[in-house]
């Protein structure tokens, strides 16, 4: 009897445990089923963490095959299709340089439906295992909890690199933001912390400081950063950036720099000195090319003229005091738009050349931000929105890339949408461009990849898989500054809260290089 | 005993005269063990009333407003963002039961039962006597205290599940106390330790708070012999010191000052905190100390008696007492909290008229908030003309008892802006007083309100799947599901006319409010001009009236005129015309215009009569004009007018 029960426990564990069966009558349904997050027809990397998604077509369950080169695996959870991992393994690694072929069946009222197939290609290049970003509330002035994150890619492992909670109380709080890596790498790294604690955390060579980068010299401490690939050296730019609201537009927000010029720093010295502060330019997100012997950035150009743009001719003074440069702003927003430039740099003499053009995007109405060169320096990829800076809240903002070598622009639809596209980060392979994406639902930013192949081609970009596949539904922090890494921080967020609470270095200004 | 025994040894002697009576010794006051079993009973029974008469009979609304200020998701990634700080668990338990203020009734019933659960825990933990267990009532005294002393904290409190998260701890602590009573001494020991590791992520504070009371009890109930008196206390101590500073490498988003403090409320407001309200915390956290002292001791008779028994009586007399007392002092009945609390709900309902009628009950002057409830109120019952002044429209203070600084930013702004149709200001706060305070149903819903008329469906879709994993706000968001699915649908949801028509109608620019609600309302509207829609125009016009501002009104005045042809003028806009017209005779001539003989004419000229008449009046009796207290005087019989608002409607502090 006892023996009985156990086969019976046993049989009754495996079933659950087991692979749902393909159902055996159906009716056909000649579309592409739609799942969330889309998979459909998408090239991964032979080392991506399974794709598990849920299907939203009508019904209550739900079941999936995967066929491919080594056989084929069924699942289904309700609606949902949760892949085993070691399976999803099999499964990618089988399928290198080709097709995952996927039939998805759903159960409405008892009635089967199969919807046409749609494929997943497993590239045969791998990802960087590791990615990291700020989780953050879509917010506007308040911030509260903010963390930096770390997922490894290759599976759904995440862990905390740094919380501002760990330092944050009631009577004041810490914005952190930027965190940003020397070659891939963790050992040389940095992020910012602001207000409370306040001050840029540098890892050196695995050696944590936390230094004051603000001097009497420069607009504000350092802001977007960029690690020079080989020298310790960052480029910043200051900026001096304040937010307003739009009373209707779905944007919501503009955010926009009234000053900004750009500073190199020498994490050796601790010193700062300016790369760029011409006038009636606002230069802002430097990015150095893999050689490190170029510095592209963006400049928009722009006069302040001190008048009211609101009043209308018949109203202006001669002898009306200049309204502030914040308030022209707002005014003139969509006047300000930013082409992308580039600097030469003799690592030897540590200076910097003329500036030269490389993507004119004013002269198409547009503004051209947040530039990254590709590990062969070949493309170059930005964010391109109607104007300003920011175009995380510009939902026309698109992911461009421009081949360098031709100078034409490469096809990017393929990993756009309708919505807001910014911050494109290659892979350390090339072969992998992480960005954020507002296409799930115009507020919540996620993290998409899309494949760039060898030949320069863009593929459809897909979201960063979750374990659970309503993740991204019920989350209600957006996915911020997504960057690759070769390999985990290695500092553990309790050691750098203990530095975060010591006081900021304050750097020297260098003369010399301001003249 | 021993004088009976003195007694029959005594025996009766035949010379003697006749035995006296023997002297009855009078028996001390006793309780028995019997009346003691039913005491416990009792006293749950008149605490009952004494909470329910406070939660139930005077805090429905601020109940109500605690679940819609309370999010509890119904997912496995909910349960995983609480237990990913200490004391998750209890966090995770109390903005489940918050739900319950849904029903007002039902989840004060629930919180009830729990703190009469605690009395049945303590008596139990701390083995007291039965008729000893009337000190249980103190620490659940001190949380009922705590549940209706929050006032505007409400809007503030970071603590999610507030209500119920204490009243948990204390009782799973209790419970805690009691098996480890039940154990053996070696078995205290490792009970002790575990309690302490386990609890800490559990329960946060109330871990090393559990383990302070089995210390405690431990040593006051000490025989032993087993074990040296002192392992238990110094391995208890330093595993509840020890753990929260080990858990802190877990815990990466908690602050090492605030790790032994985890799930307790904190009441921090501009950088001051505010002790008085965390008083009762300190109370319940302290008074079990006390029940060692009332607990059983072996061979001990069960009875009460003599001295002890009047002091449980007496005992009994003050604790119900002063749990009374404290409740009534605790507890905050500004009747313009309550009342912004009733409106505000009657907003999100759109009982338009039950908006009202609450303005029109006040017994004093009305909140900011208030006021604008009713303006919104008045709008979408076609009233704003015609009596927008009729109400009171005088500012109060609002109620404070300590330095919290209220905003309407982050009271009701976005259900405010939502109603006026500035949805992305509505959004925006919605999101600010998130991203502090945490997500909660309100906001969610307006979130979602929001989106729809924005036209952001695939994110109102986002905030509707969330609102469905709820328990009692899943039937909103399934009402919204066929429109964001068919945005066609949206001329049947009748709910959104009002703010849909304003929406399509107003221009967008880049602005901002300073976090003053009010003011950007008033000055956004009345600088507004629309020939396009009645309402954005009778708005626009309403709002300059209440701006007192002459130039304004004229254009609007007239644009609403033409708009309205045919129909009768509002009275309180023939009322400004006729007032301006009189004031500033230059500036528009207003003698062809068709007022109100009786309403507008006479009226104005009684006005002026009885002013002129009081004001007189004083001069002659003080030689000074005091110009509020004229207007006291004339608000019982023009207090309705917009001549009334316009010359003593003064003084409004927004917020």
């Amino acid at each position: 009897m006892k023996k009985s029960l156990s086969i019976i426990a046993l049989a009754a564990l495996l079933a659950a445990c087991g692979h749902p069966s393909v159902p055996t009558s159906y009716s056909s349904d000649n579309k592409v089923p739609v799942i969330y997050p889309d998979y459909t027809d998408v090239v991964v990397p032979s080392n991506i963490a399974p794709l598990n998604f849920a299907v939203m077509e009508q019904g209550t369950e739900a079941v999936a095959r995967f066929t491919f080169a080594g056989g084929e695996y069924t699942y289904g959870d309700g609606k949902k299709i949760l892949i085993d991992e070691d399976e999803w393994k099999e499964m990618l690694a089988a399928s290198k340089g080709k097709d995952i072929k996927v039939d998805v069946f759903a159960n409405n009222n008892g009635k089967w439906t199969a919807y046409k197939s749609f494929n997943i290609t497993v590239a045969d290049e791998d990802i960087d295992q590791y990615i990291s970003y700020r989780l953050i509330q879509p917010s506007y002035v308040a911030y509260e909890d903010l963390s930096i994150q770390q997922r490894d890619i290759t599976t759904f492992e995440e862990s905390t690199i740094y919380s501002n909670l760990s330092v944050s109380n009631e009577e004041e709080g810490q914005c952190i933001n930027c965190h940003s890596y020397k070659n891939y790498k963790t050992d040389n790294m940095l992020f910012h912390m602001r207000q409370s604690f306040g001050g840029t955390m540098i890892v050196d060579n695995g050696n944590v400081k936390k230094v004051d980068l603000k001097t009497d010299s420069t607009i504000s401490a350092g802001v977007y950063p960029a690690w020079h690939p080989t020298l310790n050296l960052i480029a910043f730019s200051t900026d001096k950036t304040g937010q307003s609201f739009h009373t209707k537009d779905i944007a919501k927000i503009e955010v926009q720099d009234t000053q900004s010029d750009l500073i190199l720093y020498d994490v050796d010295k601790d010193e700062v000195s300016y790369i760029s502060r011409e006038e009636n330019e606002l230069e802002i997100f430097p990015t150095w090319s893999p050689d490190g012997k170029t510095l592209y950035y963006g400049s928009a150009y722009f006069v302040y003229t001190g008048r009211d743009h609101d009043k209308p001719d018949s109203l202006q003074s001669d002898t009306a005091a200049p309204i502030a440069m914040e308030t022209e702003m707002i005014q003139r927003y969509k006047e300000c738009r930013y082409n992308l430039y580039k600097k030469s740099f003799d690592p030897k003499t540590r200076t910097f050349g003329e500036r030269e053009l490389v993507y004119d995007a004013v002269a198409n109405e547009k503004s051209a931000t947040l530039p990254r060169i590709s590990p062969d320096g070949r493309y170059i990829a930005f964010a391109e929105g109607n104007w300003g800076c920011f175009h995380v809240w510009h939902p026309e903002a698109d992911i461009q890339i421009l081949d360098l070598k031709t100078g034409n622009k490469v096809t990017t639809s393929p990993m756009n949408s309708k919505r807001s596209e910014s911050y494109p980060v290659w892979s350390s392979n090339g072969r992998w461009i992480i960005f954020e994406s507002r296409r799930d639902d115009g507020n919540y930013t996620r993290p998409y990849i899309a494949y760039f192949d060898k030949k320069g081609k863009v593929h459809k970009a897909f979201a960063v898989p979750q374990k659970d596949p309503s993740f991204y539904t019920f989350f209600l922090r957006s996915f911020n500054r997504p960057e690759f890494m070769v390999e985990s921080v290695k500092i553990s967020p309790k050691e750098f809260t203990s530095v975060a609470k010591t006081d900021a270095r304050k750097v020297t200004f260098k003369e010399d290089a301001k003249k | 005993m021993s004088n009976k025994q003195n007694l029959n040894q005594k025996k009766p002697s035949f010379v003697s005269a006749p035995p006296k009576e023997p002297k009855k010794e009078t028996q001390p006051f006793c309780i028995s063990a019997k009346v003691q079993k039913i005491m416990p009973w009792c006293y749950a029974a008149i605490f009952a009333v004494i909470a329910a008469c406070f939660l139930i009979v005077k805090n429905s609304d601020t109940l109500y407003m605690a679940q819609s200020h309370n999010l509890f998701m119904n997912t496995s990634e909910y349960f995983a963002d609480c237990m990913s700080k200490p004391g998750g668990l209890l966090v995770w338990m109390g903005t489940y039961f918050t739900q319950y203020f849904y029903y007002p009734t039902t989840g004060a019933s629930i919180l009830i039962a729990l703190w009469l659960l605690i009395i049945a825990a303590s008596k139990y933990a701390f083995n007291m006597k039965s008729g000893w267990t009337i000190l249980a009532i103190i620490p659940i005294a001190a949380l009922l205290c705590s549940s209706v002393c929050l006032g505007y904290w409400i809007y503030y409190i970071k603590s999610a599940g507030y209500f119920f998260t204490s009243s948990l701890g204390l009782l799973f602590t209790l419970i805690a106390v009691f098996v480890c009573r039940m154990l053996c001494e070696k078995l205290k020991l490792v009970w002790v330790i575990l309690w302490a590791i386990v609890a800490y992520p559990l329960f946060g504070w109330f871990s090393w708070l559990g383990t302070i009371y089995m210390i405690v009890a431990y040593l006051v109930n000490y025989k032993d012999k087993q074990m040296n008196k002192f392992i238990i206390p110094i391995a208890g101590v330093a595993v509840a010191i020890l753990v929260p500073i080990v858990a802190l490498y877990f815990y990466p988003n908690t602050n090492a000052s605030l790790a032994y403090i985890a799930v307790l409320p904190l009441f921090w407001s501009n950088e001051d905190f505010t002790t008085i309200a965390e008083l009762p915390f300190v109370i319940m956290a302290l008074a079990p100390l006390a029940f060692t002292l009332v607990s059983k001791k072996e061979n001990a008779g069960t009875d009460i008696k003599g001295k002890e028994a009047y002091a449980l009586l007496a005992s009994i007399v003050i604790v119900f007492c002063a749990s009374y007392y404290a409740a009534d002092k605790a507890n905050i009945d500004d009747y313009n909290y309550h009342a912004e609390m009733r409106m505000y709900r009657g907003i999100e309902e759109q009982r338009w008229n039950d908006v009202l009628t609450e303005m029109g009950n006040i017994p004093g002057d009305a909140t900011r908030e208030m006021v604008l409830f009713k303006n919104i109120a008045l709008l979408n019952t076609g009233k704003l003309g015609s009596a927008l002044f009729r109400y009171n429209n005088m500012s109060a203070e609002i109620y404070k008892y300590d330095s919290l600084e209220v905003h309407m930013v982050q009271t009701a702004a976005p259900l405010i802006y939502y109603n006026h149709a500035k949805t992305n200001f509505a959004y925006r706060w919605c999101i600010e007083n998130s991203v502090e305070f945490g997500y909660n149903i309100s906001n969610l819903q307006n979130l979602t309100r929001c989106s729809i008329i924005a036209g952001e469906w695939d994110v109102a879709k986002k905030y509707l799947d969330i609102l469905k994993t709820t328990t009692f706000h899943k039937e909103w968001a399934e009402h919204y599901d066929s429109l964001v699915n068919n945005p066609k649908l949206m001329s049947d949801y009748h709910e959104f006319d009002v703010v849909k028509e304003l929406y399509d109608h107003m221009g967008s620019t880049l602005d901002g409010d300073n976090g003053l609600c009010e003011m950007y309302l008033l000055n956004y509207f009345s600088n507004t001009m629309n020939k396009d829609s009645k309402l954005l125009q009778e708005l626009t016009l309403a709002y300059a009236c209440i701006q007192k501002d002459i130039q304004m009104f004229w254009p609007r005045f007239f644009l609403y005129a033409n708009l309205h042809k045919g129909e009768d003028m509002p009275i309180h806009y023939q009322e400004a015309a006729f007032l301006y017209g009189n004031l500033e005779p230059g500036s528009m001539d207003i003698s062809h215009m068709p007022f109100d003989k009786e309403k507008v004419i006479d009226r104005y000229a009684s006005f002026q009569n009885m002013s002129q008449q009081i004001m007189r009046q004083q001069k002659s009796m003080t030689g000074d004009i005091d110009t509020k207290k004229v207007g006291e005087l004339m608000k019982p019989t023009f207090g309705d007018t917009f001549y009334w608002f316009y010359f003593f409607c003064r003084d409004v502090k927004s917020y």
